[in-house]
């Protein structure tokens, strides 16, 4: 969004106001709306791990994976889509021994399909990767010139250890941000 | 030459929108509930206890070491870790836990506990009725991932009327923590 601001701000400098179109002007300014319509929708709201003995349970599996989902029109031409997440704090709320490093983000699936057939278009898993308040790529592919349904599932397994301070309520909670890129 | 410019603007946004990317989106809140939780491992399978002395002025003594592992809630957790003498020494006229065949017999030990643990004060007798104090620990405590130290130094008195003999007991260490 920041790019097509700027492109629109020269142009307009390099350009006479005495001499412009004003209807011109309105259809260049509806633009950016347009190129962002799309619904980024992740399910469910909210994961849990119930860390209880890291003796006898170390790892410790969410309550569920996540999907994210979304329905866009890409470019073509090879572009790469991308999802990423990041977390929003280094340590969980309300327990701050447990760092959110503890997370291990795993894509267990990724798809682009289109109701139109074939479309050319790729996805890939990233590798498992510890959780950052760094945005990291959950899943990549090549994009393609349809409106297509792209759909990614994610596993979370915390490292459970001794040195967590115990807490069961309030709870400990982590915002996670997801961020699904389409050129 | 209003013409021209007017194109000029349509083609600036044309390459603009060839290269704006769509971006949304989405959250996720992850839930951890950490319990409250206590874990040991007794490095000293079996402990020989064994004296120097050659006049029963020196008892038997031997160390049992131990890892421990807690975590304890943030306010109002506590812990302890204890001993209880669950097999008394066996065969006859040997020593016993239970019926010490002399007054002033007795098995006993002293603790060692690393932090953030605290080893019970001073000399402990053993028991074959109750369990005793070995170490607590409070609220918003908790051992590193490979555990914490803990040991018992034992000492059984030694009395003449022992038989000779070789005897056995086995204490059994209960840890907990809220």
């Amino acid at each position: 969004m920041t790019g097509w601001l700027t492109i629109a701000l020269l142009a307009a400098a390099a350009v006479k106001p005495t001499v412009v179109p004003v209807g011109k002007i309105r259809a260049m300014d509806i633009t950016p709306d347009a190129g962002a319509n799309f619904t980024l929708t992740v399910s469910p709201a909210t994961i849990t791990f119930s860390a209880t003995n890291p003796g006898t349970l170390p790892v410790v599996a969410g309550s569920s994976t996540a999907t994210a989902s979304w329905n866009a029109s890409g470019s073509g031409g090879g572009d790469t889509w991308t999802l990423t997440v990041r977390a929003a704090a280094t340590t969980f709320t309300n327990c701050s021994t447990v760092p959110v490093s503890a997370v291990t983000v795993t894509c267990s699936a990724a798809s682009v399909t289109s109701s139109s057939g074939a479309h050319g278009a790729t996805a890939n898993c990233a590798a498992a990767f510890p959780l950052s308040t760094t945005a990291q790529t959950v899943a990549s592919g090549a994009d393609a010139n349809n409106t297509l349904q792209y759909s990614v599932t994610i596993s979370f397994t915390l490292a459970d250890n001794w040195k967590y301070i115990a807490e069961m309520s309030p709870a400990c909670t982590l915002s996670l941000t997801y961020s699904a890129n389409v050129p | 030459m209003t013409k021209k410019t007017t194109l000029i603007i349509v083609a600036c946004a044309l390459l603009a929108m060839a290269g704006l990317a769509q971006a949304q989106t989405g959250t996720t809140t992850l839930s951890v509930a950490v319990a409250a939780e206590a874990s040991l491992t007794v490095l000293t399978g079996t402990t020989t206890l064994a004296t120097t002395g050659t006049n029963f002025s020196i008892p038997f003594t031997g160390t049992t070491n131990l890892t421990y592992f807690i975590r304890t809630t943030k306010t109002g957790g506590t812990g302890s870790l204890t001993l209880k003498v669950t097999a008394d020494f066996g065969g006859t006229g040997g020593p016993s836990v239970a019926t010490p065949p002399s007054a002033g017999d007795a098995l006993t030990y002293t603790c060692t506990v690393s932090s953030p643990g605290t080893a019970a004060t001073g000399s402990q007798t053993a028991s074959t009725s109750a369990s005793t104090a070995f170490g607590t620990w409070g609220a918003n405590a908790s051992s590193t991932k490979a555990g914490n130290t803990a040991s018992a130094a034992w000492s059984l008195t030694d009395d003449p009327v022992y038989a000779t003999g070789t005897y056995t007991a086995t204490t059994t260490f209960t840890i907990a923590s809220t």
